[in-house]
């Protein structure tokens, strides 16, 4: 047998936990070669080493060691998840209350576009032409309010009358609005330019409803 | 296995007792393994406490399929490593093997070579220590500390291989192997 072979042999008998002085072939080999002697000899005093090797006695208060530092860690992870927990509280709350806490918006001065970015953006509309009216299409049309004005004016106003007794001095009485209604419609109409103006408050339709406004 | 399945059981429902007996079941050869690894009682039953408050707070992702010490030394043997990783950051780290109580003149003997082979242990690679300490010590097959250790088969013999070569290497630079009080003995 080869150093080479014994080696492989010793190892298998180590692997398969036999002494590897009870292998004839591995005895024999050794016996014959000195580095070889001295690996086994070497591996018999490794493994009673090894068999007599006693450890320091462990604490038999182990067990009890372990349970505290399971009920602290415990303790330890329900305290962190009660403060995460917490913590997102707060910050559901702040995230809340942030916009009525700040007053009115800082930011629109920040987001209405500036004077160059609106020119940019605002196509330019052409001027709209001013209407115009004829002379003669203006005075047909003064004289179409004016009969419609008229018309108004001859009906008595009677139907507010019972309206205002009703109200009294609660609301300002109907005929004397629609009176400065259509006293305003007659002094707008072309021409009427220098008409003098009526002051329906000067006058009391109440006493003199039947007479024409205009 | 099968009270083990059941003391198992009664830890995951929160039973103290149960978890107290689990602890006394396992702790020797818990401790063993971690004082072979870092050679320091201190260390090693911290590194106890750290692997069985892991086992206990983890013990529903167990298979019970499967072996459950391979599982537990798996455990124990990252606790051991992350000690001795801490232990190397440290600026006055060095490691002293602790003396065995004192034995008789007959016992003087086995007590040297018990300490020379626990200083030849700590001059080993972390993972070759662990995976020798394993098999011979614990008497695990080269699967479970496969399972164990998260490696191939293979790799694990090979590292226990060179355990032993670098152990006997070192028995032999300490004198500790000598030619006169040796002959070969047949069993």
């Amino acid at each position: 047998m080869q150093c080479a072979e014994f080696e492989i042999r010793l190892q298998d008998a180590l692997d398969r936990r036999i002494d590897p002085e009870s292998d004839d072939r591995l005895v024999d080999h050794a016996e014959r070669c000195e580095a070889c002697r001295h690996v086994v000899y070497g591996q018999r005093l490794l493994l009673d080493g090894l068999r007599v090797q006693a450890e320091p006695p462990c604490s038999s208060h182990i067990g009890h060691q372990v349970l505290d530092r399971l009920a602290s860690d415990s303790a330890r992870r329900t305290r962190r998840r009660r403060l995460v927990f917490a913590l997102a509280i707060a910050v559901a709350l702040f995230v809340a209350v942030l916009p009525f806490a700040r007053g009115p918006r800082a930011d629109t001065a920040t987001a209405r576009p500036s004077a160059k970015v609106l020119a940019i953006a605002t196509v330019p509309q052409p001027p709209l032409p001013k209407p115009t009216m004829t002379a003669g299409e203006t005075e047909e049309f003064r004289l179409l309010i004016r009969q419609l004005l008229d018309q108004v004016s001859l009906r008595p106003l009677e139907g507010f009358e019972s309206v205002d007794r009703v109200a009294g001095k609660s609301i300002r009485p109907l005929a004397i609005t629609f009176h400065f209604a259509f006293d305003t419609l007659r002094r707008t109409l072309p021409g009427q330019g220098s008409a003098e103006p009526t002051h329906p408050q000067a006058r009391s339709l109440r006493s003199d409803a039947a007479s024409p406004i205009i | 296995m099968e009270d083990l399945r059941i003391l198992v059981k009664c830890c995951l429902e929160d039973d103290h007792a149960a978890m107290l007996a689990l602890v006394d079941r396992f702790r020797g050869r818990v401790y063993g393994l971690c004082y072979r690894m870092l050679s320091n009682r201190e260390d090693a039953e911290d590194a106890v406490q750290e692997t069985f408050v892991r086992v206990l707070k983890n013990l529903a992702k167990w298979d019970s399929n499967r072996d459950f010490e391979p599982w537990l030394f798996a455990i124990a043997g990252n606790r051991c490593r992350t000690a001795l990783a801490k232990r190397r950051r440290r600026p006055a780290s060095y490691t002293i093997v602790e003396p065995l109580p004192d034995a008789r003149p007959d016992e003087q003997a086995a007590k040297e070579l018990t300490e020379e082979v626990q200083l030849g242990l700590q001059r080993l690679r972390p993972d070759h220590r662990q995976a020798f300490v394993l098999f011979h010590q614990h008497e695990l097959t080269y699967e479970q500390i496969a399972e164990a250790m998260s490696r191939p088969l293979g790799t694990v013999k090979t590292w226990i291989h060179r355990a032993r070569g670098e152990l006997i290497r070192f028995l032999q630079e300490r004198e500790v192997v000598q030619e006169s009080s040796y002959a070969m003995r047949r069993v």
